[in-house]
């Protein structure tokens, strides 16, 4: 089942009254409970179709359809996650954070249950026991673990990630890299990650988006059948790491 | 850690405070002044405590307070109308910030003259120069504060669905927090020195006059002991706002959430 149609989607930037197209007629479709990464060197529009599909921009013409419905704004259907670790509000501990948006939408008929809901997916991120810590507490990786649980509590129908673990050390990255796919497994929930670590995205993905950055649209789909859990070292996947490297 | 630090400033300012009334006493006693110029530390503290213990110096205190108390009150709801609906619409933002260019450099006591002729004399003209004091440079402090949102809580804000009402309230208003408490903290300078002046020169309407109007009787009566009691409160007012309740403010929150440094 589609869940993501993207339809010949392009867009330009203008810069004293100079048009300088970022995508060109882009197509692609994400299936329900598929994880899909765009990849492409800086530059390539690969943020800016991320923020198409959540709505904080229009395409110049062609259409985003979430479940056939064209997109035209935000909505907590598709919950983007930023690079920048301010994401979470500094002034809410962690699980006023997580809190927030089931209180303001009613979701759980009462406070405790609302509290219920924040504090399973807190724990599912690994976040058990920083309820009550402020942002400022936080490493960065945290920040962006609790991020992901306010996500997740929304219950979106696909998660936009972009890049939100680019500003992490190489360890902490792994570590959650693979709690992304325990929780992906766990709730099989969509996700669409743009990245430009071609690693990252073979380790995640089960598809690749390739992006050129000359010609504006997508220049390569990869299938990326690798067995599960994927290592630097399993076979395959320096093969896949020098195809996409060619590629970009 | 943190509480010693702070009784240790409290009692370091404590021992320069009796450092300079000491001073002050051997001034006194040394007779360089005209004693009815500069009473002795004993006589100010006795006209003072005659002064409380009347109830005079406390229902003057009181009248100024609340005076304040309301206009701050009238200001920070004012600006924060003007702030918000400035954010929403552009052409209304334009229009008060124009306004604000012109209204905010105008000292509230420069407004007397025109006041007096439209308002008279009493707590309603006192009560519009506080007003005029205090939303001027708390519109422009929050409207700067607005601005200086990062763009990311305004986008998690639109996503996680907040509406105009709960975005103000859980986002816009803590984001510009540390700027809209700098505004306070202005508005409050000015309006306390607006109102000490106004009733200075206002007097006495219906038996109160506030704190302003306490010192200037004291100097026409010559009654100087008494006049330095009323500028010892007017001190003691100033510090325990500026110190305590600002203080406590901002503990319970810029600094709390580590907005500020």
């Amino acid at each position: 089942m589609k869940k993501l149609e993207i339809r010949k989607v392009s867009k330009s930037y203008f810069k004293d009254d100079i048009e300088y197209p970022v995508l060109l007629d882009i197509n692609f479709d994400i299936a329900d409970g598929e994880i899909l990464c765009i990849l492409g060197s800086s530059g390539c529009g690969k943020t800016t179709l991320l923020r198409l599909t959540g709505g904080f921009e229009l395409p110049d013409s062609g259409e985003i359809l979430l479940k056939g419905q064209k997109i035209i704004k935000p909505n907590k259907d598709r919950i983007m996650l930023f690079q920048d670790f301010q994401q979470l509000f500094p002034w809410k501990t962690v699980l006023e954070n997580v809190m927030l948006p089931l209180n303001i939408h009613c979701i759980g008929k009462n406070i405790e249950v609302r509290k219920k809901t924040a504090q399973k997916y807190l724990s599912m991120v690994q976040l058990e026991g920083y309820e009550h810590y402020f942002p400022y507490q936080l490493s960065g990786g945290m920040k962006q673990r609790a991020a992901i649980a306010r996500s997740l509590a929304l219950e979106p129908e696909i998660l936009l990630m972009d890049e939100p673990f680019a500003n992490l050390d190489a360890q902490t990255r792994n570590t959650i890299q693979k709690l992304l796919l325990e929780i992906w497994k766990q709730t099989g929930i969509t996700i669409l990650f743009v990245t430009h670590d071609i690693q990252e995205a073979i380790t995640i993905s089960q598809r690749i988006v390739i992006l050129n950055k000359n010609t504006k649209d997508i220049s390569y789909i990869i299938e990326n059948q690798l067995p599960r859990p994927r290592t630097p070292n399993q076979e395959g996947f320096g093969e896949m790491f020098n195809q996409i490297y060619d590629l970009i | 850690m943190k509480t010693n630090l702070l009784e240790s400033k409290f009692i370091y300012r404590l021992f320069w405070c009796m450092v300079l009334i000491g001073i002050w006493q051997v001034v006194s006693i040394s007779g360089v002044f005209e004693p009815l110029l500069f009473p002795s530390i004993p006589t100010i503290y006795y006209a003072l405590k005659s002064s409380l213990s009347s109830g005079s110096l406390i229902k003057e205190s009181l009248y100024s307070l609340k005076l304040i108390g309301l206009g701050l009150s009238i200001g920070f709801i004012g600006a924060i109308l003007l702030a918000i609906i400035g954010n929403l619409s552009r052409h209304f933002n334009g229009l008060v910030e124009t306004i604000a260019a012109i209204a905010h450099p105008l000292p509230g006591i420069a407004l007397l003259p025109l006041i007096i002729l439209w308002m008279g004399t009493g707590a309603n003209a006192i009560l519009f120069i506080i007003v005029h004091s205090v939303v001027w440079p708390l519109y422009l402090n929050m409207n700067t504060g607005f601005r200086s949102i990062p763009k990311i809580y305004r986008e998690v804000s639109q996503n996680i669905g907040l509406n105009v009402i709960n975005e103000v309230l859980h986002v816009i208003i803590p984001a510009s927090l540390p700027h809209i408490l700098a505004g306070v903290k202005i508005g409050w300078a000015r309006a306390w020195r607006a109102l000490i002046s106004a009733e200075m020169i206002f007097g006495a309407a219906g038996g109160k006059g506030g704190l302003g109007w306490y010192i200037f009787q004291k100097r026409v009566y010559m009654d100087t002991a008494g006049l330095y009691a009323g500028l010892f409160v007017i001190i003691i007012i100033g510090i325990f706002i500026e110190d305590t309740i600002f203080e406590k403010i901002e503990e319970l929150t810029v600094k709390k959430w580590r907005t500020v440094a």
